[in-house]
């Protein structure tokens, strides 16, 4: 498998060489065909969960998904974007789940957005804590494509619905 | 809908690598501390506890069943670990050390659900579980004690909140920091604050507050342990980095906590430090990286090369025109405008040679494992020394090299380096050394590996082959020492343990020196009884893009990788002698063996008498000069595999495309050396040579 982590620098250097937009700056459109131009941020540190789930999001037709690999990379996401759905895990090192729950909860621009927090424990304390901090779902690793689809689904309706 | 995963399948197995990776650097850590009896970190252990806990997650969600199961039985140790309920051991790190080959077996399965695993996995999960032990009862929960708002504590996760009580049973004053910090440097300004903290504290947690915050600065509470009294963190803290007070223990019953948000706001604005220590590079250096399939990076430098092309055409256009002086002016804007765009693609095509390149440190950390691992197994001492670990090659050679350098390692543990009893009986250290040093050489890395063992015995492996039939008896007399140590890399010498035993070196060598040859590389062995043994890997620092010298022979071009070239002399036919069937010169009072490249390749020479080149090459230890009708000039050539149907063609390592609809043939320089010196069948030349 030859995959190598390369410093974002470099790519960078050599995509303004080539001419190319460099990463960073977000020209992604906003709209998508016919479809609901939703909004999404995944907060993970693991680069598969977070390919995995923005896989999932852009077939259930979100216009826009970012992501973030520490606590401190959503909060910079968070004091400038209205996100429609954040999606959170509960273990990252420094800031971890539950405090972007906290934050979100008394942050003015976060209060349409719909949350779900993710975790491996199993005897539900986490999602117990979560849900007090204000989260609408709780999703336990490892989840399956149709669970989390189902769950999009439900929370986007609802979304809607809050929107009209 | 398709499922996502398929698409992802990449990013999982990347990361689940990497996370291997990094469980096999965190063990030799741990492994490290606990043999020189220092005080194990938290953090060391919470890093391994992290990368098997994420390794579990994704595992499971990509349905790598074995890996889940796996990862979740050490999961639970390494959470016993960290949470103080068991501690490290033999034992332990034995089964902590198995999961890292299992892991990346399990990884390479076909079908990453296979029943056939089951019974493995299982017995392993059971020696995995009977270490850990029965959590201790707790007396009283230490959190009482203290008034820390309901608030903060509703935010912690176990393993936080776990640490928190841990330090305060060790005795630590908790202290809560709060300082506004700028958002877009907020990674950097942590690392300052950790730099600071670390040696006298522990940090728990850092709890975002919208106070004070707006959409460039955020306002964090931390959470922290230390013994440091509260006068010298203040003396520390206040003023440079926010305000810090220590929470109070409870001295009569709970009264109404303050609460956070009403601690006056004497926040200090942090910025990063401007000027910062490179160590802390590796720390961010994760978060900035990005990960890309190197087929990708081919084909930017396939693009680099088809822009190289366009220069060049532009250069003829202007060549052309230059004597007109019609359009001077024009023809001098375009020559200039031409130079520019060739300092900017050289520069375009550095910056894709950067991003190909990773340190060797990366297979010498997998190395070290494998040292650890083959000296238990043998009972042996061995002390491992890294130098040029920084040396950086291509990403793709550094692959390719992990398991030649395996067997290297393998060999010199097994075979080099004796048993402790033996050494000392020698008058050597009980302790043998094995290093690993690395380094660039013009173009080329060189790799030795080296072992102050028994050393190889020469005539035990002449007699070894004369034994297996290699080499007849009256043949063999004739070899040098150098030649008789060569003889280990001939195929069916060392295939039997208890022949390369009595040989002083191991199995498999001829496969060895097939890999490191087949990346262009040489491999060379030197070797004193009762001394040691050193064996030296030469390879090229990339495959991507090569600088070539373009030699004519008999009309056609070919390109000779600059790497195998040492210089060019003219060719004086009255010079050349014979020494045994062998056409040679003498250069610099050194006699050099000559091929006639023309000849080799069955054509004829088309230059006049006098006029031709001898291009000097040299491989490792060896030396040889090619006959060449015409020399070119350097460039900076692609190589393109010659395709399937060619691919049988030997002594060429691939075609590239000159520009002017001119391509050549690139010669492999390794190839040409080994068909010379050791012919077509290596075998075959040695008995009718000799």
């Amino acid at each position: 498998m030859f995959i190598l982590r390369t410093e974002r620098a470099e790519i960078a250097f050599v995509l303004a060489r080539i001419g190319r937009v460099p990463p960073g700056s977000s020209l992604l459109p906003c709209t998508r065909g016919d479809r609901v131009a939703f909004h999404a941020l995944i907060v993970d540190d693991s680069s598969a969960v977070r390919a995995f789930v923005r896989a999932s999001l852009e077939d259930a037709g979100f216009a826009r998904v970012q992501e973030a690999e520490t606590g401190f990379e959503a909060l910079r996401l968070l004091a400038s974007n209205a996100f429609d759905v954040v999606i959170v895990d509960v273990n990252m090192p420094d800031i971890n789940g539950l405090e972007l729950l906290a934050f979100m909860k008394k942050s003015p621009r976060q209060q349409g957005a719909r949350k779900i927090l993710i975790s491996t424990q199993v005897d539900g304390s986490d999602s117990k804590r979560g849900t007090k901090l204000g989260a609408d779902a709780f999703l336990q690793k490892p989840f399956e494509v149709d669970e989390l689809r189902a769950l999009i689904r439900r929370l986007l309706g609802s979304a809607e619905e809050v929107s009209r | 809908m398709s499922d996502p995963r398929d698409n992802v399948q990449q990013e999982f197995l990347a990361e689940a690598q990497e996370l291997v990776e990094a469980l096999s650097r965190d063990l030799l850590l741990l492994d490290e501390a606990h043999h020189r009896n220092e005080r194990i970190d938290p953090a060391l252990i919470n890093e391994l506890f992290r990368s098997v806990h994420t390794l579990k997650g994704i595992a499971g969600m990509f349905g790598y069943r074995h890996v889940g199961a796996v990862a979740h039985a050490l999961e639970d140790l390494l959470d016993d670990l960290r949470l103080a309920r068991t501690s490290v051991g033999q034992q332990l790190l034995d089964v902590l050390f198995d999961s890292v080959e299992r892991f990346q077996r399990l990884l390479a399965l076909e079908d990453p659900q296979s029943p056939e695993e089951e019974p493995g996995v299982q017995a392993y999960i059971a020696a995995v579980r009977s270490i850990g032990q029965e959590p201790e009862e707790e007396e009283g929960d230490p959190l009482d004690k203290y008034a820390i708002e309901p608030a903060v504590l509703s935010v912690l996760t176990e393993y936080e909140e776990h640490r928190l009580r841990a330090c305060i049973r060790e005795g630590l004053q908790l202290y809560r920091l709060r300082a506004a910090f700028d958002l877009a440097a907020i990674d950097d300004s942590i690392d300052t604050l950790r730099d600071v903290a670390l040696d006298d504290a522990e940090i728990i947690t850092y709890l975002p507050s919208l106070e004070g915050g707006n959409e460039d600065t955020i306002e964090l509470v931390v959470l922290l342990a230390s013994r440091v009294p509260e006068a010298d963190l203040k003396a520390h803290f206040e003023g440079r980095y926010g305000a810090i007070e220590a929470i109070e223990e409870r001295t009569h019953l709970p009264t109404l906590p303050p609460r956070l948000t009403s601690i006056p706001s004497a926040a200090v604005s942090m910025r990063a430090q401007p000027d910062e220590d490179p160590s802390q590079a590796s720390l961010r250096s994760v978060a900035n990286s990005v990960r890309v399939d190197i087929r990708k990076l081919d084909h930017l430098m396939n693009a680099v090369g088809e822009l190289a092309l366009v220069r060049s055409a532009i250069g003829r256009i202007v060549d052309r025109f230059k004597g007109e002086s019609a359009h001077h002016q024009s023809v001098m804007d375009l020559d200039r405008i031409g130079r520019g765009f060739e300092r900017q693609l050289s520069e375009l095509r550095t910056g894709i040679l950067d991003v190909r390149m990773v340190p060797l440190g990366q297979v010498f950390n997998k190395l070290a494992r494998i040292v650890r691992q083959a000296a238990r197994e043998r009972d042996k001492q061995v002390r491992l020394v890294v130098t040029g670990a920084d040396t950086e090659v291509d990403k793709l050679i550094v692959e390719e090299l992990t398991d030649p350098l395996m067997h290297l390692v393998r060999n010199a543990i097994d075979h080099g380096i004796e048993a402790a009893d033996e050494r000392t009986r020698v008058a050597k250290p009980a302790e043998g050394t094995l290093a690993f040093n690395a380094y660039h050489k013009g173009s080329n890395v060189v790799i030795e590996v080296e072992d102050d063992g028994g050393g190889m015995n020469a005539h035990m492996l002449r007699e070894t082959a004369v034994a297996r039939g290699l080499l007849s008896a009256d043949a063999s007399h004739e070899l040098t020492r150098q030649e008789m140590l060569n003889l280990v890399f001939l195929p069916g010498l060392s295939t039997t343990s208890e022949i390369t035993d009595m040989s002083g070196r191991g199995v498999g060598m001829d496969v060895v020196k097939t890999n490191i040859l087949r990346m262009g590389g040489m491999i060379s062995i030197a070797s004193e009884q009762g001394i040691g043994t050193k064996i030296t890997v030469t390879l090229p620092i990339t495959l991507a893009i090569i600088r070539a010298l373009i030699v004519n022979i008999a009309s056609r071009t070919f390109a000779l990788p600059i790497t195998a070239v040492r210089e060019a002399i003219p060719y004086v036919p009255e010079e050349v002698h014979t020494i045994q069937g062998r056409e040679v010169i003498t250069l610099r009072g050194e006699t050099l063996a000559i091929c006639d490249l023309a000849r080799l390749f069955g054509f004829r020479s088309t230059a006049r008498k006098g006029g031709r080149f001898v291009v000097v090459g040299s491989m490792g230890n060896r030396e040889l000069g090619f006959v060449v009708d015409e020399l070119i000039g350097q460039e900076d050539v692609i190589i393109k595999s010659l395709g399937k149907s060619l691919s049988s063609a030997r002594g060429f390592s691939g075609a590239t495309d000159l520009g002017d609809q001119k391509v050549a043939l690139v010669l492999d320089a390794p190839a040409l050396f080994t068909e010379y010196f050791d012919g077509p069948d290596a075998l075959q030349a040695l008995e009718t040579r000799l």
